[in-house]
């Protein structure tokens, strides 16, 4: 139950994109954000958590947990995420905001992915190895 | 993208970093976030990749020295 209710919140940014125009949550100063400002907010948080996947990624290689050769495929990773978080601001700024939900729901997936991979425990080279075969980001044009 | 993938999609994000939640249930209370809050988020992702830059080619050069010793 109470998976399906945290769910149920994390639906609603996404549906709230889909339907950007009539997004109207309400501020605790009473204040009704834009979609633009909504948009604005959830770029802030992916970037945020795709700068998270980047800190933990730089404690488990200083910590011997994974090789350089597996930290540099996690930045090209990251940077893609990233890439697709900067399309999906530069189309909601301009309107587009099919193609703003697109990259967005896009990146979600890799940084999922890619913090499972990273609290994998125990984590290994091996492990690690293991688990981020499964990670292929997109940018949508 | 079918709701089945969006739902995959925010399973893994709930399984993999729980206090992405919060994140989004901040954006979600309608809580606007100013272009210096942007601005802050970025520059701070973009110390923490040099950051991780660094870390990666330091860890290269070690791995080189170690195959030349051997």
């Amino acid at each position: 139950m109470l998976k399906r209710c945290r769910f149920a919140l994390l639906l609603v940014p996404l549906l709230a994109l889909s339907a950007c125009q009539t997004t109207t949550p309400t501020t605790a100063a009473g204040t009704t954000p834009s979609a633009l400002q909504t948009f604005d907010a959830l770029y802030a948080n992916a970037v945020s958590a795709d700068d998270l996947a980047i800190k933990a990624a730089t404690v488990a290689l200083q910590s011997g947990f994974i090789n350089a050769t597996q930290a540099s495929m996690i930045l090209g990773i990251t940077d893609s995420v990233k890439a697709a978080l900067d399309t999906a601001n530069a189309a909601a700024q301009s309107g587009d905001i099919g193609t703003a939900s697109g990259n967005l729901a896009a990146a979600l997936g890799p940084i999922a992915i890619l913090s499972a991979c990273l609290t994998t425990k125990p984590l290994t080279v091996q492990t690690f190895a293991a688990c981020s075969v499964k990670l292929t980001p997109v940018v949508q044009s | 993208m079918t709701p089945a993938m969006i739902l995959a999609i925010l399973e893994g994000v709930l399984g993999a970093a729980p206090q992405l939640l919060a994140l989004w249930q901040q954006a979600t209370a309608g809580k606007p976030v100013s272009a210096a809050d942007v601005s802050s988020v970025l520059s701070q992702y973009g110390v923490d990749r040099q950051v991780f830059l660094l870390a990666i080619q330091k860890a290269e050069a070690e791995g080189t020295a170690a195959t030349k010793k051997t």
